[in-house]
Order: structure tokens, then C-alpha cells, then sequence
């Protein structure tokens, strides 16, 4: 697995610009929302798009450039949201986002000096804390003081709720991983949690280019959830479920457990008539498909380079087409619309085109005032709706949108579908 | 060769700092683009040789004129580009500033009542669209996809659209245009601070802009311009699902009164007539051909290379169609009422059946039926590009203007021989001999007529094959009389045997000298020979020429 | 040696004249460009006398004036500014090719009005007309003088119908344009289909676009491919009448947009009247028996199924019609619509509907958007009625261009024949009313005599450029000085 092996990927850019843009003109609704790429929406040179990453990566190949600091700044300034990889293979078999990825192992791999120290930060604290937050194990379990929940550490239970750094560690947002709790148990579901055992799932390990530290944690938690016998791993977080359930397959051993995000596990449990949202939750809102529990979500399995031709040259890769039209899109919806009173107004992108919202990545740590620009924009396209409160369902968007919020004097207000759901449910 | 220190403070203080940039990582990006591997420069890899001096990011007309008036007192040469996906976008030589218009992307002005749109450089056809067809118009957009620019294509590049034969070629398509000349100087075509025309006071200076194939880069900047638009008889707003093979997009609902119409004919001639009796009958929104069914198919981009293999080349489907389907044309109807529907779509049968056209059953029922009529729309209004690119390798012959009997002898036949030929040498894709596009305007009063065909950007032996493949059509075709056609316009684009500006310099004494007019024209606009004249006339080999 | 002599000694002697006769008739025109003669009237044959001449005259440094058309001109365009040699180019009149496939005509520049519309019609064709032009004048300078044309939808782009043409430049260069480029000349370029109908070109430059507005300060056309449309199998034309103005244009915009219907143009009724009646009692007569303002526009069909066609746009354009609370008719008062479809099938009969009500006639005419129309018309008509001219004697023709984006503003004014003192209050209104309309976004994007003036003053820039494009193709400034900014 090598950089090098994408090597036709980047000679076969066109440099179309589509990766700049939501990509054919009929999913487009207006010229303010046109944008698909929130790196080149910020700085504006080619280099900055997935095609000029591309472009630069090639020439980094062929030895006309090498890694310096402006070469670094650009390739972290991504959120590795995935969208020009979408825009690109509405036409070609391109893996853009393997390229940008596998980038960023070369450059991690290439030299301390290629490391940001935010990134550098987050990766010790996983390898010290098993957490991003640089705190002890045991506060893991803080935010479910009080609730019964088993431990399956020491029980056995159907579903493995796997809460995620952030939602058990933060303390703006552990209010999340308690509501899930309280509905899981009114619909009563068989579930547990792995306690202050929980390890981080390494997502930003996977995402700044710590490919070994991924590979070796992921190893961990997988042989950790195939060992508990659970048939379900449910994850309240989107950046987890995203990479559980869409790169975890490529490390290698066999999942033995069906990967689902809380929503649409709660979806089901509505829809089985195990939760009943009754009571009037009067407000407009709009909803903001995480890229993780989005288009990113869909499982990739990358082709490392390896194709072979048929009609003279036409270059098969033997792998899915994956686009991200398989994310989960549906189901938070239902749950919104399951809730009386909810006005669900859309936003002009969304499902596998929505905009992300400007923190994955890595950007929020190395590169805040992309993770606030890029924010303030999606902001401005929720208020278009007329909506009065965005819901999503992870918690770094989440917490993004509270920053960017604050910065702009927004009246909008943020909640977690789940908070709107407890509203409901008698 | 950089930038002089004090040079680049002085740019930095027109554009920004953060607006300007000579960083080599960041001008290594602006050395790459489609077809560099035609280009001599290059061949067969992709990177230019040379990196331009410096990219500016200008947000302003001002600034531009600023940038082009320093660059005409320091005899430092530039070259504008929009969203960069002509071949000519690049500069064509060392010791060029890029200005990457992309901060400029506002839509100005749409006059609804009379049909245009005022645009800066980095407004995209995707955007004019959503925004025009909530007013009931609708634009021309390129091949070159959905995200190309507007006003590049008004000003600087062909003009060639799917929706020619209603809305106009693009040549032709252009109003007011605000442009800042070589020198820097601010020229207004039409009337000052209006748009509704830029022909006049007295000759239109539209002459010296574009003529048919586009400034590319060498005349200047373009800043501003408005584009004539045409009706849109569909819905304000067009619902997609995901879906399909050719954009990963299909239409919700079939929009009142469009319907797609796709005949084959046995021959050329048959096809000729059916195009001019559309034509003279006024039945189309749109009318092309899009070669035979081997490289119709090569064309669905959404679905992987692999299943699409797998669907229909192996299991002999395409090659079956091919058999039965030559000369296939696709005719979109798109009427305004259901009298003028029911209209046209009997003339449109009664034409079909009396020019020997054939509606193949599998066209109209099953799979093809949802292809023609949710998938295809789409790919035509939405303009996706990217459906072509399998291997990143895609050109064209030269493309040609004209009627449809001359551009069906100088492009079609000749071309089947020779694309068949190497289709089957197994270094290009192997679509079928027939990949010719074919495109109507203005109701047939021309036609554009191209070959098209693919190969593996990555893979050298391919690129030179497509390359050597693309010499042979030229050297055929022009070899007939005097080493050049009558009525042969197909100028330009890449080449390989000689650069194109050399097949230029061949062409222009056959020509009136075409060539020497331009580069009067040139140095009587461009004085201090700043504006990078690579992609204009004969480019670099006319620049010492003695002109009286 | 004499200039008689010489330009007879490239041409042949009997085509070149300085009879004072000749040359006095040469001198002026019928607008208020001041008189002044040339030198010598010569009628060159085709191209090559043409370039001979050229290259002639930048040797010995004679002005040139291309004319086309017969008399009587109106705009002083082919007045000489500074004497010369008037190049008479009627003469060149041959039809060279009609192609009812590629509905196109090649002509010479000597080709009129009158000639061209029965041999077309023969082939089943038509032109896109100006309104009613004069019998004599040149289907080829129309097109160069961008004179606004009567369907609007086969009208898209300011430069149609002219398509290539042929043109000798200032230099003494000839050159072909557009898709007439390249080797084979014109039968070579037939015989393989060819029928140059694609104008842009060659390469980068779009030459047409420079020789047409240019008062033939350019280059000298010898020949030029024309756009031609069908002739309707069936052909009705409608009047739609108003006290305002307002209703009509809405209706105007909608027929032009769903492209329903051929000619469409409004016209007031002094308009209406000069174009019907044959002299200025009939004029003042029918016009008492119109509408202020009249759109008129054709329903036609085609060869196949012309009926229905007909019929679905009858019923479409009616419900446009109908929502603005307004009916269609065939007649207007006494007026049939054959009656003027006739005349605006043809070139005008003698004498030019322009010309009978006074004998003389100016004009005011410029560009604007037909939804500020309106704001031009009251205006004028307050500056007559300051300017003591009736204003019920104004023409007014509203002809929307290029497919609607923009449309052509016409005003004319009768003159008695002969009466200076009317003819300059006439002057002084029109160039009040100029500056003023300039003023208020008014276009005059065919600046003929003083409006040169008014406009390039206003855009220093544009002359600018005008001059590099002048100095390319005629560097000596041999063709028709002292016109536009040259
Ligand atoms: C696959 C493919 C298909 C294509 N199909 C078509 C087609 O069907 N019809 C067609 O007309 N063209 C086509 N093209 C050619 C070209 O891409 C288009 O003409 C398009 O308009 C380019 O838009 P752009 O924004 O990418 O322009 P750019 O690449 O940015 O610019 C094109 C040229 O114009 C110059 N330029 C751009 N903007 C300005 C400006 N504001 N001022 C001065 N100079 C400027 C550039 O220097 C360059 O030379 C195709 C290209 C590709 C790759
Ligand atoms: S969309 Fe794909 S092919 Fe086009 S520029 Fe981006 S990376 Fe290159
Ligand atoms: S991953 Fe997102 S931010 Fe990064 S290049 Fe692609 S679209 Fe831009």
C-alpha cells in the first residue's frame, strides 16, 4: 500500500474542476450554493482542490517536487469530507479520496517535521489515553452515572453501544450519549458498553495519516467486539460509525457484528413500535448529513492500483464503484419526521452532496479558521430554510456548528436528533 | 527565472497578500491540465516544463488592469484562465504571471424579459443554470461539463453546445462584454454600463474577441460579459434521484412535454436528410448524434468501467445494437404547449419514417426506455462532463463547422476508416470505429462534427497511439487538394505530429493568411507583447515575423 | 496623368465617369451630412478591379467610397468627407447561388431588394427583411448597415442575416470570412457541400463582424453568403391593437420567447399609415381611421402539415393574448392583413414608403430593450411639440432584435421636399432628442453623420480600439474617411 500505487489515478485528472462543485447542474439549486469543496472555497488556488492534492502528489512522484511546509498546509487543509471524491466519480473510477488519504500516510511516514503538532497531539493522547481528549480512562463513564446500563466487560448483551470519545468525554455532549442510553433501555434493548475499557475507534489517527496506529487499534477493536459476541455495534458518533463501518473492513480480520449509528438503530426500534414519539416537539428545523455518517460511510475497499485492461484500454478496477449514494440518509429523517410538530425543512445540499461542516479531517485542531469558514457556510445555508434549529447527529459537527455560531452572532440553535427525540417519547 | 522581490510586494499589494502566491507546490498545480500529454511541450507525460512566475487570485476589475498594467510596464507577460479545463488554459511559455480568475464568480444581472445573464469569469453553466431555469430560460452549456466557465466559453474557447440547435452557438451567443485589453486599458463592447448588446458603436469590436475559436488567453481579459439565453419550457426546479448509469443521476419526473427521440439511419445521407428536415421543420430543442452504440456506451460514466463491461460489452449487447443501430441520433422535443407537443411529435414520426430512420424497439422499451427519457436528460441538461474520461485519456480530432454534407464528408467517413483502424490496435479504447459527435444549430443552419476517442492518459504507449492516430486523420484529410479541404475550419486543438501552431503556420497561406492578420491585430493590441500569445494564431512562431 | 485616367486605365475607361452631372448627384444625400464631391465615380467589375483600385489609391493617397445601393441614401454615409473616388458597386448584381437545402444565397454587393425576394421565392425561400426596404438597395449593405430585420427569432446574432462574404481591405488584401475561408473558393466549397453558412472565423477573428457597422471604412464586400428562411405554405398576419403601448410589448415578449409567430414588430399608426397608403392624403387619412399602436405579427406554416401548424400557434398565441385582455384581428379598420402582408413581404414600391408623405424624410433610430420603450416615446413627443413639429406626423417602428434581448427604436420624420427651414428645425430636434436619449441609455449603435460625433465622444476607449482595428486593415486610411471615428 503505497502512495505510488495511485499513480495512474493522479495522471488521469483532467483537471475539470468538478471536484470543486456539487457535480452536474441538476442538483443544483441556486449559484450561492454551488460549492462542494470547502478547501478550494477557502484558499482559492488549484493546489488547494482534491485535483490539485492530485496533481502535486504526482509531481512529488516524479521528483519535481518535494514535502515542504506549504506542501503540508495544503494537504491537512481538507477535512477528507469526501465530497470531490463523489463529484469525480459521477464520471470516472478515480479513488480521490484514497489518494488524498494515502498522501497523508506518505507524508506522516516521510518525517516528523511532515507532522502537525495538533495532530502529533491527538495521536499521543490516543496512544496514552485510548481517548482524543487527554483524559484518564475512568471519566469515560461519567456521563452514565445513575442509568443502568450493563457492562460487558463482565455481562453479555446484544448490542455493544460503543459511545465514542466525545460523546462520553465531552462535557457539553455526554447529555447525548445519556438520552440514547434512557431510550435504549425505554425500548428495551439488550445493551451494554465497554465501560472506561472503550477504546478510541482512531479516526483521527486515520485521518491525519497514523496508519499504524490505525491498523493497530482498529485490530484491537475489532477482536475486542468479535470476542463480546455482541451482533451489534451502535454508535452514537458518526466520525466512529463512519470509520468502523467503512474503513475498519480493510485492516483485515473478519467483523463479526453488524455496524449501525444510534439513529438509525433508534429508526428501527420506532419503527417496531418499541418508541413511541408523541408529545408535539414544535419547531423548524433542518438536518445536516455528516460526511461520516454520510457518503463516507459507505464501505470502500480500495483498489491499491491494481486494474487490468479490456477493450484495448479501458481500465477495470475490480472493486465496487462506491459514490456514498449508501449513506445513511433516510433514517435520520424518519426519526425527525416520526416526532410531531417537527417541520423538517431541507437544505440545498444534502444527502451524498451536503457540505461538511468543516471539522473532520484534522482541520479543527491544525486548521481552525478553515473549520470556522467552512462552518459559517453551512450555517448561512441552514438559515436559507428558514429553519430555526440544525440537527445532526455527531458530535463533532455538532460541537463545530456551536463555535460557529458563536463566532457569527447566529440565532440558530443546534441540538442532536436524539435531544429532539427524548422531547417526544412519553 | 522568479519574480523580482519587489515585483511580487507590488502584486501582493494589488491583489493581497493571501491573493498571490510563488510557492513551487502551489505552481506546480498550475502546470498540469487535460491533453498536456498532446502537447509537445509535454509529451506523453502530463507536467509543462515551465512553472508560471507567479499565480494571482484578482477579485476585481481593477485589480486585473491593475496586474496587466504593471505587467505591461515590467515586461512581465499573463495569462488569465477561468475554471481551467481548456487545453489552452496554461501559459505556453516561461516567464508568464497566471491569473486564476475564480474569485470572480458573480452572476451580475439575469434580464428575464429579455433573455440574458450578466457574468463574472468564474460563474460555471451549473450555476447559471439553477439559477435561470427558476425564470423560465436556460443556457448552452458546453461539453467541457456543468463546471466550466461561462464567459471563458463566451470569449476565449469554441462555443459548441448540446443545446446549439435552440439556444445558439456560443460564438454567436455574446452581448455587452467588459474586457481589459493587453494594455490594460478598459474596453466596454456596446453600451456603456448596459449589456443588451456589444456589437457597435459602429464595427463590433466582438470581431477582434473571439471569432470561432476563441481568444484562448491571447487578447487580454475578459471581466464581465452577458450571454444571450433561450426559453425554458420545463419545470423552475429539476428533482434528481440518485440513480443510473450515465450521471448517477436520474430525473424524478419527466418534465410536461419533453420527450427524447432516438432514430437510426442506415446511411449518412439518410441521416443528413433527417437532420434537414428537423431542421427546416424547427421540431428540436436539441439535436445531435453521439457516434454508434459502441461508443454511445463507452460514454455512461457513473457505473464503474467494470460494469460496465460486464453489462454490455461482454455479453455482446453493444455489439449487437451496433449492428443494428447505425448512424444513431438523439433529438430532444421540448415544447411550450401540449398542441405544439402533439405537433411536433407527429411531424417528428412522419419525418423519421419518410428519411428511412429506424426507432429500435430496445430504444423505447425496458431498460433503455428509463435510459432515454430519466437518464439522458439529465446528462443533457445537467452537462456532465466527466462521462467521457475512462482513463483520463479523451480527444478529438479536429472539430469542423459547416453543413451537414461537408462536415459528414471531411469528418465521418474519412474518420471511420481511421479510428476503426486503431480501435483494434488495442493501445485506444476500442469503441467501435464510428465515435463521431455531431451536433446541430440554430435549427440546422450548421453543424459541428467531431471524432472523438479515448486512451489511457497514464499509459505512454497509448498516448502516443491516440497521438499517432490523430495525425493520421489530419494528414489524410488534408492531404486531398493543395495539403488543405475547402470549407476545412477545423482549426486547432492538440496535435502531435507538428505542434498546432505549426499546423497553423501550414494552413494559413491556404487560407488568406489568416495567421498574419492575427498577428497584426495582435501587436496592434498588445504592443509590449504581454498578453501570452502561445494559444493565439500561430503563437510563439509568428511572433518575429515581418508584417508590412 | 488625370485620376480619370488612371482608375479608368485599371478598370477600362468606360467605367469610370467625372461628368459633373455624375458627380453632382454624388455629393450629397438626404440627411444632414454637409454636401461635398468627389473626384470621379468608378464601377469596378469584381474583386480584382477592386484591389486594384485599393492599392491604387494607398499609392496615391485618394480617398474611397464604397457605394452600394441606388439613390436616394439617407444617412451620409456614402457622402464624401474629403472628394475621392466613389466605388460604385452596383453593378456587381449577380445572384451567384440560391440553396433552398442550406437556406442560403450568395450575392454580389449590386444585388437589391427588389431582385433577390422573386428569385428567392421561387426556390421556396425568403429573407429575413427589413421593413419594406427600398426596391433598390443592396440585400449586401443592409446586412453590413446591421439593419433590423422583421422575425425576430430567426434573428440570432446582430450580425444575421449576413453570414462570409468576401472583402477587399484597405490594404488592397482579399480575404474570405467565416466558413468561406480556405482553399476551393466558392464553387470549389459547393461542390463538396459546402455552402457558407458558418460566419465566425477564421481562427480568432471574427472579420465579418469588423467590415458590417463599418460604413465601409474597412474593407469594399464583393459578395456575401445571406441566411434565407422558408416561405410560409400558409401565412396569416395579425394585428393587435391599443391605446397603449404597455399590453402589446407584454404580448410581443411572450410570442418572441415561445417562438410563436414570424414577423413581429409594433409600429404606431403614422407608421402603419406610411407603409399602406401611397401618398400624404391617403397617409392622413387612414391614419385618423388607427389605433395609436399596433402590434403585427404572422402566424405561418411550413410544408408539412401547415394547417396544424397553424393552428396550435393560432390557439396558443391567442390565450397569450387573451390574457392581457386583447384580441387579434385580420383587419384593422379598413386595413387587410394581405394588404400588408404583401408589402411587408417585398421591397417597398416607388416611391419609398418613407418618402410619401413629405417627399424627404429623417430619421432617429437607435437601440434599447423593448421594456424601455416607454420612456423614450413621451419625451419625443414633448421635444416636437417644443420644437413645433406635430407630433402626430412621427413615425414610430419598435422592432424587437436578436431574438429579443434587445430591439431597434425607429423615428421618422417627414420633411417637405426642399424646405430648409423645416429640415433644420427637424435637425434640431433629432439632435436634442439624441444627446437626450444618450443621455438615458439610448444605444445609437449605428452612429451615421453627427451622431459619430455624440457617441465616440462618450467612450474614448472604444476609439482607441477602433483605431488599432482600423490600422491593421486600412493602415492609410484610404476607405472612407471622416466617417464613425476615422
Ligand atoms: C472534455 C471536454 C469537452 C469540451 N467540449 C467543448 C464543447 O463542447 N464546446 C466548447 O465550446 N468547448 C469545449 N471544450 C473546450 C473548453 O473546455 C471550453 O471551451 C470551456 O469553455 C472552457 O472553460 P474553462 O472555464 O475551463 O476555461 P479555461 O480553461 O479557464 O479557459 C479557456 C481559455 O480561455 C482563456 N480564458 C479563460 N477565461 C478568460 C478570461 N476571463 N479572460 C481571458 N481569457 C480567458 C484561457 O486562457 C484559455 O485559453 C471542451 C473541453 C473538454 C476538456
Ligand atoms: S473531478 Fe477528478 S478528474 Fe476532475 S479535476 Fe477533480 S480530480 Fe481531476
Ligand atoms: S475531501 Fe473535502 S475538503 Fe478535502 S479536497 Fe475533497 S472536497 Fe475538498
Amino acid at each position: 500500500m503505497a502512495l505510488v500505487d495511485y499513480k495512474k489515478d493522479m495522471m488521469r485528472c483532467v483537471r475539470c474542476s468538478t471536484c470543486k462543485f456539487i457535480p452536474i447542474s441538476s442538483l443544483l439549486k441556486s449559484w450561492r450554493f454551488a460549492q462542494g469543496c470547502p478547501a478550494i472555497a477557502k484558499h482559492n488556488f488549484h493546489a488547494f482542490s482534491a485535483s490539485g492534492k492530485l496533481i502535486m502528489a504526482l509531481s512529488l512522484l516524479e521528483g519535481r517536487i518535494g514535502y515542504s511546509p506549504k506542501v503540508i498546509e495544503i494537504l491537512y487543509n481538507c477535512t477528507l469530507c469526501g465530497m470531490c471524491d463523489l463529484s469525480c466519480k459521477v464520471g470516472t473510477d478515480q479513488e480521490l479520496w484514497e489518494v488524498l488519504h494515502e498522501f497523508r500516510i506518505d507524508a506522516w511516514q516521510k518525517g516528523e517535521k511532515n507532522r502537525l503538532a495538533p495532530h502529533v497531539s491527538i495521536v499521543e493522547s490516543i496512544k496514552s489515553y485510548d481517548n482524543v481528549w487527554m483524559q484518564p480512562r475512568r471519566k469515560r463513564t461519567d456521563w452514565a452515572k445513575g442509568l443502568k446500563i450493563k457492562d460487558l466487560n463482565q455481562e453479555k448483551a446484544e448490542v455493544l453501544y460503543f459511545v465514542g470519545c466525545t460523546y462520553s468525554l465531552d462535557p457539553e455532549m455526554r447529555r447525548v450519549a445519556k438520552n440514547t442510553a434512557v431510550l435504549f433501555n425505554k425500548a428495551g434493548v439488550d445493551f451494554g458498553t465497554l465501560g472506561a475499557n472503550e477504546k478510541c475507534c482512531a479516526s483521527p489517527a486515520f485521518m491525519v495519516g497514523d496508519e499504524e496506529l490505525f491498523v493497530k487499534t482498529a485490530t484491537e477493536n475489532i477482536n475486542t467486539f468479535n470476542q463480546l459476541g455482541v451482533k451489534k455495534v451502535v454508535t452514537s458518533c458518526a466520525g466512529c460509525f463512519g470509520l468502523i463501518k467503512s474503513k475498519y473492513p480493510r485492516v483485515g480480520p473478519e467483523m463479526k457484528f453488524e455496524v449501525q449509528h444510534s439513529i438509525e438503530f433508534l429508526n428501527e426500534l420506532i419503527k417496531a413500535g418499541k418508541l413511541k414519539p408523541s408529545k408535539e416537539v414544535s419547531m423548524a428545523i433542518t438536518y445536516h448529513d455528516p460526511c461520516h455518517l454520510g457518503r463516507m460511510s459507505d464501505t470502500r475497499i480500495p483498489s491499491h492500483g491494481k486494474e487490468y485492461y479490456v477493450l484495448g484500454t479501458m481500465p477495470i478496477k475490480d472493486i465496487p464503484k462506491v459514490m456514498g449514494m449508501n449513506g445513511i440518509y433516510d433514517p435520520p429523517r424518519e426519526v425527525l419526521r416520526s416526532i410531531p410538530g417537527l417541520k423538517l425543512l431541507e437544505m440545498e445540499r444534502r444527502r451524498e452532496y451536503s457540505w461538511c461542516c468543516g471539522s473532520g479531517g484534522g482541520v479543527k485542531s491544525a486548521y481552525p479558521e478553515l473549520a470556522m469558514d467552512t462552518v459559517k457556510e453551512r450555517l448561512e445555508e441552514a438559515r436559507a430554510t428558514g429553519a430555526e434549529t440544525i440537527v445532526s447527529c455527531c458530535p463533532w459537527c455538532e460541537k463545530n456548528f456551536e463555535d460557529g455560531i458563536r463566532a457569527s452572532d447566529s440565532e440558530l440553535k443546534v441540538v442532536d436528533a436524539v435531544d429532539l427525540l427524548i422531547q417526544s417519547v412519553e | 527565472m522568479a519574480l523580482a522581490p519587489h515585483i511580487y510586494k507590488m502584486f501582493a499589494n494589488i491583489v493581497g497578500s493571501v491573493n498571490i502566491s510563488d510557492d513551487p507546490a502551489i505552481l506546480e498545480t498550475y502546470t498540469f491540465t487535460w491533453l498536456n500529454e498532446f502537447n509537445n511541450l509535454c509529451a506523453p507525460g502530463k507536467f509543462l516544463p515551465h512553472h508560471p512566475e507567479a499565480v494571482l487570485l484578482p477579485g476585481s476589475t481593477e485589480e486585473v488592469q491593475a496586474i496587466v498594467r504593471a505587467c505591461n510596464r515590467y515586461g512581465i507577460k499573463f495569462k488569465a484562465l477561468s475554471t481551467g479545463y481548456g487545453s489552452h488554459s496554461l501559459p505556453g511559455q516561461p516567464g508568464v504571471v497566471v491569473l486564476d480568475l475564480r474569485r470572480m464568480d458573480r452572476i451580475l444581472e439575469i434580464d428575464e424579459k429579455n433573455k440574458f445573464a450578466v457574468v463574472e469569469p468564474y460563474v460555471t453553466w451549473a450555476q447559471l443554470e439553477a439559477e435561470v431555469i427558476k425564470r423560465g430560460l436556460f443556457t448552452t452549456p458546453v461539453q467541457a461539463g456543468s463546471q466550466a466557465s461561462v464567459l471563458a466559453n463566451l470569449t476565449s474557447g469554441w462555443g459548441m453546445n448540446t443545446f446549439g440547435n435552440h439556444g445558439g452557438h456560443n460564438g454567436r451567443n455574446a452581448l455587452g462584454i467588459e474586457w481589459v485589453l493587453p494594455t490594460g486599458d478598459l474596453l466596454k463592447l456596446g453600451p456603456p454600463g448596459e449589456w443588451f448588446t456589444g456589437d457597435g458603436p459602429g464595427p463590433s469590436l466582438r470581431g477582434v474577441m473571439r471569432g470561432h475559436c476563441g481568444a484562448q488567453g491571447g487578447m487580454g481579459v475578459f471581466t464581465k460579459g452577458a450571454i444571450k439565453l433561450h426559453h425554458w419550457p420545463g419545470p423552475p426546479k429539476l428533482e434528481t434521484e440518485p440513480g443510473g448509469m450515465m450521471t448517477a443521476y436520474l430525473l424524478k419526473e419527466i418534465p410536461e412535454f419533453l420527450e427524447i427521440v432516438a432514430p437510426c439511419f442506415d446511411t449518412y445521407e439518410q441521416m443528413i436528410d433527417f437532420f434537414y428536415q428537423v431542421g427546416d421543420a424547427e421540431l428540436a430543442y436539441a439535436m445531435m448524434r453521439v457516434g454508434g452504440a459502441e461508443h454511445m456506451f463507452s460514454l455512461m460514466g457513473a457505473i464503474s468501467n467494470k460494469e460496465m463491461y460486464e453489462q454490455f460489452y461482454s455479453t455482446g449487447l453493444v455489439q449487437a445494437m451496433a449492428e443494428e443501430m447505425k448512424h444513431p441520433c438523439t433529438v430532444m422535443i421540448f415544447a411550450n404547449s401540449r398542441r405544439e407537443f402533439e405537433y411536433r411529435k407527429k411531424v417528428m414520426s412522419e419525418i423519421v419514417k419518410e428519411t428511412g430512420g429506424k426507432i429500435l424497439e430496445v430504444m423505447t422499451e425496458g431498460p433503455m426506455k428509463d435510459i432515454m427519457m430519466k437518464q439522458m436528460p439529465v446528462a443533457l441538461f445537467g452537462n456532465c462532463t466527466l462521462f467521457i474520461h475512462h482513463a483520463g485519456g479523451f480527444v478529438i480530432s479536429s472539430g469542423y463547422m459547416g453543413t451537414n454534407e461537408s462536415v459528414v464528408r471531411h469528418m465521418g467517413i474519412p474518420q471511420e476508416e481511421i479510428k476503426g483502424k486503431w480501435a483494434k490496435s488495442g493501445k485506444i479504447l476500442d469503441d467501435g470505429a464510428d465515435s463521431t459527435y455531431y451536433n446541430s444549430f440554430e435549427n440546422n443552419a450548421y453543424v459541428y462534427m467531431e471524432m472523438e476517442f479515448h486512451y489511457d492518459a497514464s499509459n505512454p504507449e497509448s498516448v502516443n497511439a491516440s497521438r499517432q492516430c490523430l495525425s493520421d486523420e489530419r494528414n489524410q484529410r488534408r492531404l486531398e487538394k493543395s495539403g488543405f479541404e475547402p470549407n476545412d475550419i477545423g482549426l486547432t486543438c492538440g496535435d502531435y505530429e507538428k505542434s498546432p501552431q505549426q499546423r497553423i503556420m501550414d494552413m494559413g497561406p491556404h487560407y488568406g493568411n489568416f495567421h498574419l492578420w492575427q498577428e497584426r491585430i495582435k501587436r496592434a493590441f498588445d504592443p509590449n507583447d504581454v498578453s501570452d500569445r502561445s494559444w493565439y494564431g500561430a503563437g510563439l512562431l509568428t511572433k518575429d515575423v515581418k508584417i508590412k | 496623368m488625370n485620376l480619370k485616367q488612371e482608375v479608368g486605365g485599371l478598370i477600362g475607361a468606360d467605367r469610370v465617369s467625372d461628368d459633373p452631372e455624375v458627380i453632382a448627384a454624388l455629393a450629397g444625400d438626404m440627411s444632414f451630412v454637409p454636401s461635398r464631391s468627389p473626384d470621379l465615380l468608378a464601377k469596378p467589375k469584381g474583386a480584382k478591379d477592386i484591389q486594384g483600385i485599393v492599392a491604387w489609391a494607398n499609392q496615391a493617397n485618394v480617398p474611397l467610397v464604397p457605394v452600394s445601393s441606388g439613390a436616394p441614401h439617407s444617412r451620409g454615409d456614402t457622402v464624401p468627407s474629403v472628394g475621392g473616388v466613389v466605388v460604385d458597386l452596383s453593378g456587381m448584381n449577380e445572384i451567384l447561388r440560391i440553396n433552398r437545402k442550406n437556406r442560403v444565397a450568395v450575392i454580389e454587393t449590386g444585388v437589391t431588394f427588389s431582385q433577390l425576394i422573386p428569385e428567392l421565392k421561387k426556390e421556396g425561400l425568403r429573407l429575413n427583411l427589413p421593413l419594406a426596404p427600398r426596391a433598390n438597395k443592396s440585400v449586401l449593405a443592409s446586412g453590413l448597415e446591421r439593419e433590423p430585420v422583421i422575425i425576430p427569432r430567426h434573428h440570432w446574432d446582430a450580425a444575421d442575416p449576413l453570414l462570409c462574404l468576401e472583402v477587399v481591405f484597405g490594404t488592397g488584401e482579399v480575404f474570405q470570412t467565416g466558413e468561406a475561408s480556405g482553399p476551393g473558393g466558392l464553387q470549389g466549397q459547393w461542390q463538396i457541400g459546402g455552402a457558407q453558412k458558418f460566419p465566425l472565423g477564421p481562427h480568432q477573428v471574427d472579420y465579418h463582424k469588423l467590415i458590417q457597422g463599418a460604413q465601409g471604412t474597412i474593407g469594399i464586400a464583393t459578395w456575401a453568403s445571406i441566411k434565407c428562411e422558408l416561405y410560409p405554405v400558409i401565412d396569416k398576419l395579425y394585428f393587435l391593437s391599443d391605446t397603449r403601448l404597455e399590453r402589446l410589448i407584454e404580448v410581443a415578449y411572450r410570442l418572441i420567447r415561445l417562438d410563436l409567430g414570424d414577423e413581429v414588430f409594433l409600429l404606431n399608426n403614422f407608421t402603419l399609415a406610411s407603409l399602406l397608403a401611397p401618398n400624404r392624403e391617403g397617409i392622413d387619412k387612414l391614419v385618423r381611421t388607427l389605433p395609436p399602436w399596433i402590434l403585427v405579427f404572422t402566424v405561418c406554416g411550413y410544408n408539412r402539415h401547415p394547417e396544424e401548424k397553424v393552428d396550435y400557434q393560432e390557439k396558443d398565441l391567442f390565450e397569450i393574448t387573451q390574457k392581457e385582455g386583447l384580441t387579434p384581428g385580420q383587419s384593422l379598420g379598413e386595413v387587410k392583413a394581405e394588404v400588408l402582408l404583401r408589402v411587408i413581404r417585398n421591397a417597398s414600391p416607388e416611391p419609398y414608403w418613407k418618402l410619401r408623405y413629405g417627399g424627404e424624410n429623417y430619421e432617429l433610430f437607435f437601440i434599447t430593450t423593448l421594456n424601455r420603450v416607454e420612456s423614450f416615446i413621451p419625451a419625443l413627443r414633448e421635444m416636437a411639440v417644443q420644437e413645433n413639429y406635430p407630433a402626430s406626423q412621427i413615425g414610430i417602428y419598435i422592432q424587437p432584435v436578436v431574438q429579443g434581448t434587445s430591439c431597434h427604436l425607429g423615428f421618422d420624420f417627414p420633411c417637405p421636399q426642399g424646405d430648409a427651414r423645416e429640415k433644420a428645425r427637424i435637425r434640431g430636434l433629432i439632435e436634442k432628442a439624441s444627446l437626450a436619449f444618450q443621455k438615458q441609455g439610448a444605444f445609437f449603435s449605428r452612429p451615421y453623420g453627427s451622431w459619430a460625433q455624440m457617441v465616440y465622444s462618450q467612450n474614448t476607449e472604444f476609439v482607441n480600439a477602433m483605431k488599432r482595428v482600423k490600422g491593421v486593415f486600412d493602415p492609410k486610411n484610404i476607405l472612407n474617411p471622416g466617417k464613425l471615428c476615422f
